[in-house]
Formats: structure tokens, C-alpha cells, sequence
């Protein structure tokens, strides 16, 4: 390997051993049951899960389902039950209010808690709306990355030869290219300079290819010359069926780790991207958008570049915890 | 051979950029959007080898004589590009090189009113309006102690058509400028265009020899002027040095010298004249106004700009090609409301497709009577335009496309939400800039309905309603794509009409046209600012183009 | 095989790295829909004379595959050698000529230039804030295993591997900038430059303001690195706290302090050596929003810029270069790991 060699040797050989001990599904859930800081990671993505589909319903169904509850709502919570998109009417609201419990903010907690954004839209709305975009193309982009990855991993590894050096050249050439810069690259040029979330998390899955290919290849290497992969062979088992029956299902448990980590790299890399103004387009809302705007109004109202990057950080948080709880289980050494 | 095409194309190319900004200048933010950051980089060679460092002494020796304190810091919105008037025309070059440069004719600070420069007098006007007779004053002379002479004067008029610089609309239509003495010229045109005295005119005038000497370097490296100060040096995107020069003719200025620097980030500009990095900043964000205006030390020098802001209707293709439906678009929002709501002190909502300034300046109707006209907030009219017109049904999605300016974006938001509530479907797209100015320019209705655009004309109402309405430009500086022959014709009156008087009445009824036809929705005209530390700066005044804001070149403004 | 030898060798298996960085990159903007062209002019203007001008130009008039040679500097190559076809070639990327921008209309090597130092001093700044801070904690956090102290530090940096660094930075800005007005909130100050330009009395004061403006955007970029490093600094210390040596060290009766200092330290600083190689292009990544933020004319501001303005070389260029810093970055990392682990046998192929 030309890049990171010393590393590449590092994970080959710690591969072996680092998940060697892992010891089945069912005792990786009791170790995360067990795990403190995984369970909290798993609340925070719970929640988090559970606020996109909720806010995935509403903004689809929203007129048919919930217009009966929208007018007893209107009255009781109004500001949450805002359309995050819609802006006020002339002199309804005001613009960029600071949240209610700052001198000339809003006052009260169940008006604009936090304040109103640029059009006079309520900003918790909005931010609880953003969650969406970010658990999306977390979610997608890495699962694309994942399955894109691990197929070029597993016919590196299994193939070997040039095969293998003409696919471990592209993944590092891939890897060498700035994320960020790659998914702006390919997210502005392939949308023909009309840029939307979609393109993001393709360009996104397509920068998670190497790490996750040059995962499963290690795996590959390693576990081929297992001897129960050797039993195997000998007994004439074909080298394909080994491949996926063996090598890959016993791969999974690190690949999860790595995913549920990824799955928070992709949220920093979208909300750089949308801050720059190539994610998600306005009015929608998006968090890295929402910094993106609130840029400007950073001297005049500071908070509104304060709760985009808070709900950033918590969603990442959340899954940077189940990840490290999660690698710490699969992982018994390290208690 | 292929030397030739490649000017046009620079042509075509730098069109654009003038396009941008024009807008740049009557929008408000702008984020780089053409951001021409390191343009013109220098060479390489002028950072990195130390003997650049000797260069860099020549000013340095003076900052010693009189310390740093001397030198004033203006930050600007975007960063300047190049030094030539005869090549440049954008507006943040110029705030730079009206300092090294005298016009023939210059406005004074704040309003409209030209007053002869190195023109001895006002022009002699013969002909009908078709020959000038411009006098020079004796005592002038350039950075290099050469005097201003009739030569430079036909050189700075000539060569803009010579080299197909993006200045030729200013001058194409001079069929010659002939020297009479060394202090006089004569130009005659080749029909009358009435707003000779007030466009072109007011040219800054360049040293003739020098620059055919070596034209890339006098606009990029050694521009030489007879303005009160003199080029020092520049990196683009960092910075330019203007120093002042000893033996200027006119009445001298007092600061010993400018350094500019570009901050194109609203907040990051902002921010720079609250923690006192910076003298002061042009550009001011309507959002920032009100606290700047309340900090002590601070003082915002202010006036209306000649820029303008406005909606323009796709009038060719698509639902839009229905007057009743543009009209329905205009009732179904407030614009004076988004205006006031957004701007407050920061801008005026205006009924005009030009600035109220240089609409008086020829005594066309007021800012009130335009603002009269304007369609009302009124969706139930909007509705049963839009039900009764064949052109649009509810399946129809209008599209509106935003250059990216949140501002302008918003309202486009505005405009779709509102619509949105009777029952008609429209988005906003929000395009980088190149994209949109290809957009809008094609006129093709699978694009847009709607664009927004700004526009900075100056002092003459042809610059705006010729510019922005006339069929000429169509696919150039207008994409409505608007068709009334006898509107058109109007506009080519009034350009070529040379009474005052007569051209107020057509632009009265040519407005009142666009009005009626809904083909623009004007928005606003800002106030061109300069906030600066009140304690150390004194004297500055704000100009209505962004080129000559705030004016620095006035012998008036002072570093204490 | 000597360090030299390994330097080389290193060098050599780089090649095609970058060979496939520059295809990478070049088939990405090459095959997107949308012509170059297109974006430059109007075209209810531009005749077919012009359109084809300006194609010549950029040498857009040609088959992909020879705009590929070009671009890389073999046609040049071919053409000094004679082969027939490649006689007038431009020289490209091996000759140090990366085309001219489209909007800029000058060398893209050119605009480059004058951004690339300031990125680096950004990054390199960076790092040295991020070890600085990253290495006593991992230890420290290693060394009290499941103590509060380790619990906290763990905390901290998982909070900074979760944080946006942009984020950071304007929330950097608006406490230390807006807020309690101490420090710049932007540009930058050049050390390079001569102190009188800044009106600065001597190069101390000039030192003095680089580090106050250079002190936000790095504590902003720097973060994430530090989290990064803290992890690994704790992890790998923790194992070599385990490792059989030091168990036998510590059984014939070695201080503490002096096994975390001679045994444990040295050892465990190869891993975090390699992940600030690989690390290199998520700083860079991130330097482009730090850029942004802090208004520095750097690598990461061109790119945005010539995104903006889709100007087809620069963006071709800019990206390949930043892939370029990269790939050396790492091999100067592994260098560093050869020459500080003496078990590294130089790469077993030799």
C-alpha cells in the first residue's frame, strides 16, 4: 500500500486480534445493555430518530392528517405547529428574535422560545424540522458508502493481484481528496450548479468508499488464512461461499462500529457543505444552512448561530457514544 | 488572428462581471459572489523574493517619517480587481482609483451636481447636442510631472472603442474627438445622446503616454493619474496602497494615506470597525445599522444610492406573458411591507425602475406619485386575476430564481408563499451567480417566471430604463424579454432627445407603462454608507455611487 | 534497506496515487453534464467563431482522452520526443502547468501560489495546537484509568470529535471577537511580510500579531485534531501500559513514573505519527470552512471561489494540488514513523 503503509500494516495486524474475541450478536447486545454511555448513545439516537419520523409525517400529511389538530393546536402551542418553511405574514412576527430569556427576546417560553429566524419563523420549529436532513443523509450516505465499500473491499481482498492494486490505488486516490472538497465538487458539478441534499449524500457515500473498503479488505486478508477458512477450503468449499459466508458476516461487527461513527462524520460533512450553501437549498430547513444565514446575523443576534451548531453537536454526540460503546463491547480488552 | 475574438469574448465575460457588479452595488449582501479575490494577483515572484521587501520600504519610509497612525484603513465590501479606468468597471476598483485620478467633470459629494475638474468650465454645447467643446485647465498635471493635455484627454475617450473594453457603451457613440489646442477638445457625436454631459463626460482622465507605454502594467501595477493621490502597490484580495501625493494642483488632501483592504463577510466587515481594526467600512447590512448607528465612537455617514432593486417578469414565455397574471403576482404580496420590515433606515421602498435621485435630477415625477400606482396587497384581487386568466392553472409551478443574496431570496419566498395561499404553486431557486445570469438572460420560460435583480445607473434615467427595458439589451441586461413597439421607440426618444423637459415627459409615461404592464416589481434603493470611527475620522462624506462612496478624495476628510 | 533507500521507495509507490488523484479528479469534472463554455458566456450571443475561440483556448476542442494527456504534460512529453500528433502540445501538470482559469484568465499555478502558504501556516498550526494539548491529556487520561480525570478528558474529546468546526470558530468569534473584544475576528497577519507594511515597529510585535490572529482559527481548526489525538494517545498508552514489558518492568520493582516516561511513552506515539498523516485531508477539508470563516485567502477560499464561479481549471487544479499535500504529508509522517520505530523493516516488498 502507498499511503499509510505503516498503517495499513497496523490494521491488518490488529485486526486479527482486535475482534477476534468477538463472541456473537447476543453478547454484544448484553455488553451494550450493560454500557452506560452506549445506552445514553442510544437514547440520544432514539430521539433523534424518533423526531425525524414524526416531523417526516407531519410535514407529508400535514393539511389531511393533522389539520383538525392544527386548529386546536394553533391556539394552545402556536409557534411549534408553525410550517417550518412558511413565512409570517407582514407584521405578525418579528424578525430575529433573540430566544425569551434574553433581554427583547420573545418573553415567554411557549412563544418563540428560541426566537425567530431572518423571515420571522420560529426557530425551534425549524430546528427540530432540521433534524430530518441530517439523520436522511447520515442514514442513506452512509449506507450507500457501506454497501459500495464493502463490495470493493471483499473483490480486492478475494481477488488480490492487480485487481486488488488497481482498486486500493483508486480508494487512496479517493481518500486523498479533501471529503469535504470532493462532495462540494461533485455535488456542484454533477447537479449542473443546481446543488440539492441529494447529490450531497451520494458525493458523501462516495468518500466513505475507502474506509470502508480498505476495512473489509483487511478483514478479507486476515480471515482467509483462518484455519477454519483453510477447513474449509479443503473440504471444497468454493472460495465465494467462503467470501459471504464466513469472511463478510464475521466482518460485520467492526463494520457497524465504523458506520455508526460515519454516520456522524457524514452530519459534520453536510452541515460544512449546506454552511457553505451546496446542501440543502432554502427554505428548507437544515441545520449547516441555518449556520450559513445566521452567519451574517452573527453581531445582531448571536443565538441564531447557536442552536444550529448545539443540535449539530448533540446528534453527533449521541452517535460518537453508541459507537465508542459499541466498539468498547465488541472489544474486551479495553473495559 | 484569434487575438481579435478573444477580446469579444473578454468583452462578453467582463459584461458580466460589470452586470454583477451593478448589482453587487444596490444589493446588500454579496458574499463574494464575484468576488474577483486575486484577479490580479501579482506575480509570484513580487511575494516571495525578498527584494520585494525593498519595494515595500518605499512606502514604509514614509509610515516612518509619519507613523502608522497617518495611514487611514478602509475596508471594503469586495475586493477591487484593477486600476485603469479606461479597462475597469467595477465599482470597488474605483473607490480606489478616484483617489488616484481627476474626471473632466465630477459630481459633488452627495448629489448630482456636476461641476468642471480638469475641464476649465462647462462644456460649450453646439449642434443641437450633438458637438461638445470642452476646455482644459493649464495647471494640471500627472504623477510623473507631465501636464494634462488635449491628448490625454482624446486617448481616455478613444480608447475604451480602440481596445473593446467593457467602457465602449459609455463612448461608441463619440464619432470624433478632435484637439483644437493643447488645453481644448471637440467631440462630436454620432446622434444626439443626451446623457453625454452626465455619463460620459465625468471620465477619469489617464496619462495618454504612459499608458500606451505599457498598458497591462498601468492597470495593474503603475497607474498614473492627476488625482490627489498616488498608487503605491496592491495584492489583490489582501490589499492596495494609495499614498498622498505631494504636488497635486487642486486643493490637497490632508490624509497621508489610504490602505484598502476587501472584507466581503457582512459580520466579518462589521466586526472589524467594532473592535476599531479598521477606520472604516462601506457596505453596511441592514441587520447591523441600528447597533452601529447606537455605538459610541462610531458615526454612519449616509445618502440614497442610484442603485435599485427590483423583480422582472418573464414577459415572452410562460403564465407570465399574461399581464393579468404579473399583476396578480404584484397584488398578492407586500413589497413596501418586506421592505420597510427588512431594511427599516437601511433603504427606501420605491415604485420606480430608477433611482429617485436621478429621476429628479431631470425633473421627472416625484418618489409619492410612483409609489401611488403601486398594487396594492390585495389576494382576493390576486386570486380572480389568476382564476381568470387561461395562462396559468393551479397545476402551474411558477419559478422564481434568486441570485444568492438572502435578501432577495426572501422575497422571492415571500412572493411564492403568499401565492402559495391561493392556490398556486411557486418556488424559489436560489443560483450561484454565473448560473443565474445565464438563466435569466436566455428568456426561456422552463428557467423562470420570475428574477431579481439590481441595478446601479447614476445620473441619468437612461442608463436605467435604456438598460434594463430597451429590446437591445434583451439577453444582455434584461430578460424580460418585454415587447411594445412603441414603448421601445419612446426609450430611444428620450435617449436622443436633448431637452430636459421633453425627456422628463417620456420617462413619466414610460414608467407609468412598466407600471401598468407589470413588467418589473421595483423593490427599493438602499443608502449608499460609510460607518467610521467618528473619533478619528473626520469629514467623510457618502456619495450616491458606490464608486465615490465615501468620498476620499475630498480634501475635507481628515485623520486626526 | 537505509532510510534513503525507504525514502525513495517511498516516493516511487506514491506515483500512482497521484497519478489516479489527478484521473480521479479530472473524470469528475470532465464527465458532469454541463459544458464549461456554457457557464463563460451568453449564448444567444456568442457566435459559433467565438464559442470555438474560446474552446481553442482552454483546449476544450479536443478528444477527451488527449485533453487527459495534455492536461497531465505527457503530450508534451510526446511532442519533444516527436511523435507525430503531438508537435505544438502544451506543457501540463508534470511541467508545473495547470491550464489557465477560466475567470481569472491567468496561470492557475499563478493563483495558487500566494494561497498555498497561508493554508499551510493555518494547518501546521493547527497540529502543533492540537499535539500540544492532545498528548499530556492522553496520558494523563491513561495513566488514571476510570478516574474522574479520564472520564472528564474522555468527555472533552468526544465532544470535540462531534463539534463542527466552523461552528466552533464563529462561536470563537463571537465571544473572543464580538463579545469580550480581545482578539481579531479575521485576515490574517503574514510573518513574511516586512513589519512597517502593518505599521509594526519590528518583527517581534509582527510575531506577536501573526499569533493573536492566527490564535482563533487555529484553537477552531485545531479542536477536532485534538479530540482525534487525545483518543488514540489514550488508547495506545493504555496498551503499552499493558504490554508485556512493562508489566515485567514494573514486576522488577520500575518507578511508575519512570515506566510511563521510558516505556510506555515512546512506543505509544507511533500510532498517533500515522493518524496525523491520514488526518492531513480532513484538516485540509476542514481549513477550507476555517477559511471561510476567518475570511483567510488560502487554498480552501480559491476553491470556494473558483466552485463559485465554476471555473473548470482552477477547480481541477486546486483539488489535485490539495490531494498532492496530502499524499506528501503522509509520506513525510511515515518517514517520521520509520525513523523513530526501529522495528519498521522499510516495507516488506523490498
Amino acid at each position: 500500500m502507498a499511503i499509510g503503509e505503516q498503517q495499513t500494516r497496523e490494521e491488518d495486524g490488529g485486526a486479527d486480534d482486535e475482534f477476534e474475541a468477538n463472541v456473537g450478536w447476543r453478547y454484544t447486545l448484553g455488553r451494550i445493555k450493560s454500557d452506560t454511555t452506549a445506552r445514553f448513545g442510544l437514547a440520544v439516537i432514539a430521539l433523534v430518530l424518533a423526531v425525524t419520523v414524526i416531523t417526516a409525517i407531519d410535514t407529508h400529511l400535514s393539511r389531511l392528517t393533522f389539520g383538525a389538530l392544527d386548529d386546536y393546536m394553533l391556539a394552545q402551542a402556536a409557534p411549534m405547529l408553525d410550517h417550518p418553511t412558511r413565512h409570517p405574514d407582514p407584521g405578525t412576527s418579528e424578525r430575529r428574535m433573540p430566544p425569551f430569556f434574553v433581554d427583547g427576546g420573545s418573553g415567554s417560553i411557549t412563544d418563540n422560545p428560541l426566537g425567530t429566524d431572518e423571515a420571522g419563523r420560529d426557530y425551534l420549529t425549524r430546528l427540530i424540522y432540521g433534524t430530518q436532513i441530517s439523520v436522511f443523509v447520515g442514514l442513506t450516505a452512509t449506507a450507500i458508502g457501506m454497501g459500495v465499500g464493502t463490495v470493493v473491499g471483499a473483490v480486492s481482498g478475494y481477488y488480490g493481484g492487480w485487481v486488488d492494486d488497481v482498486l486500493m490505488r483508486f480508494v487512496e486516490s479517493l481518500y486523498a481528496i479533501p471529503a469535504l472538497v470532493l462532495v462540494i465538487v461533485f455535488t456542484v458539478l454533477v447537479s449542473g450548479n443546481n446543488p440539492d441534499i441529494t447529490y450531497a449524500a451520494v458525493g458523501v457515500a462516495i468518500t466513505f468508499i475507502p474506509v470502508f473498503a480498505r476495512l473489509i479488505r483487511s478483514r478479507v486478508l486476515s480471515v482467509r488464512e483462518m484455519d477454519y477458512v483453510e477447513a474449509a477450503r479443503a473440504t471444497g468449499v468454493k472460495d465465494r461461499d467462503i467470501l459471504m459466508r464466513h469472511v463478510i458476516p464475521n466482518s460485520f461487527a467492526p463494520v457497524l462500529v465504523l458506520a455508526t461513527l460515519q454516520i456522524g462524520v457524514t452530519i459534520l460533512i453536510v452541515a460544512g457543505l449546506s454552511f457553505l450553501g451546496y446542501g440543502a437549498q432554502p427554505p428548507t430547513p437544515d441545520w449547516g444552512q441555518m449556520l450559513n444565514v445566521s452567519h451574517q446575523y452573527m453581531l445582531s443576534n448571536p443565538w441564531m448561530s447557536v442552536w444550529p451548531g448545539v443540535a449539530i453537536m448533540i446528534t453527533i454526540f449521541g452517535f460518537n457514544l453508541f459507537g465508542d460503546g459499541l466498539q468498547d463491547a465488541l472489544d474486551p480488552r479495553i473495559k | 488572428m484569434t487575438r481579435k475574438i478573444d477580446t469579444d469574448a473578454m468583452d462578453l465575460l467582463t459584461r458580466r462581471k460589470l452586470l454583477a457588479s451593478g448589482v453587487a452595488v444596490s444589493g446588500t449582501v454579496l458574499a463574494g459572489c464575484l468576488d474577483p479575490a486575486d484577479d490580479d494577483a501579482e506575480p509570484p515572484e513580487d511575494d516571495d523574493d525578498p527584494a520585494a521587501d525593498d519595494d515595500d520600504d518605499e512606502p514604509a519610509d514614509d509610515d516612518d517619517e509619519a507613523p502608522s497612525g497617518d495611514q487611514l484603513n478602509f475596508t471594503q465590501q469586495v475586493a477591487p480587481i484593477e486600476w485603469d479606468p479606461v479597462v475597469a468597471n467595477d465599482a470597488y476598483s474605483g473607490q480606489i482609483y478616484h483617489t488616484i485620478y481627476d474626471g473632466l467633470y465630477e459630481y459633488q459629494p452627495g448629489d448630482l451636481e456636476l461641476e468642471p475638474k480638469l475641464a476649465a468650465e462647462m462644456p460649450e454645447v453646439e449642434n443641437d447636442g450633438q458637438r461638445f467643446i470642452v476646455e482644459l485647465r493649464e495647471e494640471p498635471e500627472f504623477h510623473d510631472g507631465t501636464p494634462v493635455t488635449a491628448e490625454d484627454v482624446i486617448h481616455t475617450f478613444t480608447a475604451p472603442v480602440e481596445e473593446e473594453t467593457d467602457n465602449m457603451p459609455d463612448v461608441d457613440m463619440i464619432e470624433s474627438a478632435e484637439e483644437i489646442d493643447e488645453h481644448t477638445v471637440q467631440f462630436d457625436l454620432e446622434f444626439v445622446y443626451a446623457p453625454f454631459e452626465a455619463i460620459t463626460l465625468p471620465s477619469y482622465i489617464v496619462n495618454a503616454e504612459a499608458r500606451q507605454e505599457d498598458p497591462e502594467a498601468y492597470n495593474t501595477e503603475n497607474p498614473i493619474g492627476s488625482g490627489p493621490y498616488q498608487f503605491v502597490e496592491a495584492e489583490i484580495g489582501e490589499f492596495a496602497d494609495v499614498e498622498l501625493w505631494e504636488d497635486y494642483w487642486d486643493e490637497p488632501s490632508q490624509v497621508a494615506s489610504i490602505r484598502y483592504e476587501p472584507a466581503e463577510d457582512d459580520a466579518g466587515r462589521v466586526a472589524r470597525i467594532l473592535g476599531q481594526e479598521t477606520h472604516l467600512i462601506e457596505g453596511i447590512p441592514p441587520a447591523d445599522w441600528d447597533d452601529l448607528d447606537a455605538e459610541e465612537g462610531i458615526e454612519i455617514a449616509s445618502v440614497e444610492s442610484t442603485g435599485y432593486l427590483y423583480f422582472a417578469f418573464n414577459c415572452a414565455e410562460g403564465p407570465t406573458a399574461d399581464p393579468d397574471v404579473r399583476r396578480a403576482i404584484a397584488h398578492c404580496h407586500s413589497t413596501r411591507d418586506y421592505v420597510e420590515d427588512i431594511f427599516g433606515e437601511a433603504a427606501e421602498w420605491t415604485n420606480m425602475s430608477v433611482a429617485p435621485e436621478t429621476a429628479d435630477a431631470i425633473g421627472m415625477e416625484g418618489i409619492d406619485h410612483f409609489q401611488d400606482m403601486a398594487y396594492e396587497f390585495d389576494p382576493e384581487t390576486a386570486q380572480d386575476l389568476l382564476d381568470g386568466s387561461d395562462a396559468i392553472d393551479e397545476d402551474t409551478q411558477i419559478d422564481i430564481i434568486a441570485p444568492p443574496d438572502d435578501v432577495r431570496v426572501n422575497w422571492g419566498e415571500l412572493i411564492a408563499d403568499r401565492l402559495g395561499e391561493i392556490g398556486y404553486e411557486a418556488g424559489v431557486q436560489r443560483l450561484d451567480w454565473d448560473v443565474f445570469t445565464s438563466s435569466y438572460q436566455s428568456g426561456d420560460s422552463d428557467e423562470f417566471q420570475l428574477y431579481t435583480l439590481g441595478w446601479t445607473g447614476g445620473a441619468d434615467p437612461d442608463v436605467y430604463y435604456y438598460q434594463l427595458f430597451h429590446q437591445d439589451n434583451e439577453g444582455l441586461t434584461q430578460g424580460h424579454y418585454y415587447e411594445n413597439d412603441e414603448f421601445h421607440d419612446m426609450i430611444i426618444q428620450a435617449r436622443e432627445t436633448f431637452e430636459d423637459d421633453e425627456r422628463a415627459e417620456l420617462y413619466n409615461e414610460i414608467q407609468e407603462i412598466i407600471i401598468e404592464d407589470c413588467v418589473h416589481i421595483p423593490g427599493w434603493t438602499d443608502l449608499n454608507a460609510a460607518a467610521y470611527l467618528s473619533d478619528e475620522v473626520e469629514g467623510l462624506q457618502a456619495d450616491l455611487q458606490t464608486t465615490t462612496n465615501p468620498r476620499m478624495d475630498h480634501p475635507d476628510v481628515t485623520l486626526l | 534497506m537505509s532510510l534513503l533507500r525507504y525514502t525513495v521507495y517511498r516516493l516511487l509507490q506514491a506515483i500512482p496515487v497521484m497519478f489516479g488523484i489527478a484521473v480521479v479528479t479530472f473524470l469528475m469534472v470532465n464527465l458532469a453534464p454541463g459544458d464549461p463554455v456554457d457557464y463563460m458566456i451568453s449564448e444567444e450571443l456568442a457566435s459559433e467563431e467565438l464559442i470555438a475561440s474560446i474552446e481553442a483556448r482552454y483546449g476544450l476542442d479536443e478528444p477527451l482522452w488527449r485533453q487527459f494527456l495534455n492536461y497531465l504534460g505527457f503530450s508534451w512529453f510526446l511532442g519533444l520526443l516527436g511523435v507525430p500528433g503531438f508537435a505544438d502540445a502544451p506543457p501540463g501538470l508534470l511541467q508545473g502547468d495547470l491550464g489557465l482559469s477560466m475567470y481569472y484568465d491567468r496561470p492557475v499555478s499563478e493563483l495558487m501560489l500566494t494561497r498555498i502558504p497561508p493554508t499551510l501556516m493555518l494547518v501546521l498550526s493547527a497540529y502543533a495546537f492540537a499535539l500540544t494539548l492532545a498528548i499530556p491529556l492522553g496520558v494523563v487520561a491513561a495513566n488514571r484509568r476510570n478516574k474522574p480525570t479520564d472520564h472528564i478528558s474522555r468527555i472533552i474529546a468526544l465532544f470535540g470529535v462531534s463539534t463542527p468546526s466552523f461552528w466552533i470558530g464563529i462561536m470563537l468569534i463571537v465571544i473572543f471577537g464580538v463579545w469580550l473584544g480581545i482578539l481579531p475576528t479575521g485576515r490574517m497577519v503574514y510573518p513574511w511580510r516586512d513589519p512597517a507594511f502593518y505599521g509594526y515597529g519590528n518583527h517581534l510585535e509582527l510575531w506577536y500579531q501573526t499569533l493573536r490572529h492566527l490564535f482563533l482559527p487555529v484553537v477552531a481548526l485545531g479542536t477536532l485534531q485534538m479530540a482525534v489525538i487525545m483518543r488514540v494517545e489514550r488508547s495506545s498508552m493504555i496498551e503499552s501500559l499493558q504490554s508485556e514489558y512493562v508489566q515485567l518492568a514494573r514486576a522488577y520493582g520500575v518507578s511508575e513514573r519512570t515506566i510511563l516516561r521510558k516505556h510506555a511513552f515512546r512506543p505509544s506515539q507511533l500510532p498517533v505519527i500515522t493518524l496525523i498523516g491520514l488526518n492531513l485531508t480532513t484538516s485540509l477539508g476542514g481549513a477550507v470552512l476555517i477559511e471561510t470563516v476567518f475570511a483567510i485567502n488560502g487554498m480552501g477560499r480559491l476553491i470556494v471561489q473558483s466552485i463559485q464561479t465554476l471555473d473548470y481549471q482552477l477547480i481541477l487544479g486546486t483539488t489535485i494540488v490539495l490531494g498532492f499535500v496530502f499524499v506528501i504529508g503522509v509520506i513525510i509522517t511515515d518517514l517520521a514513523y520509520a525513523y523513530i520505530d526501529p522495528r519498521v523493516t522499510y516495507g516488506e516488498e523490498a
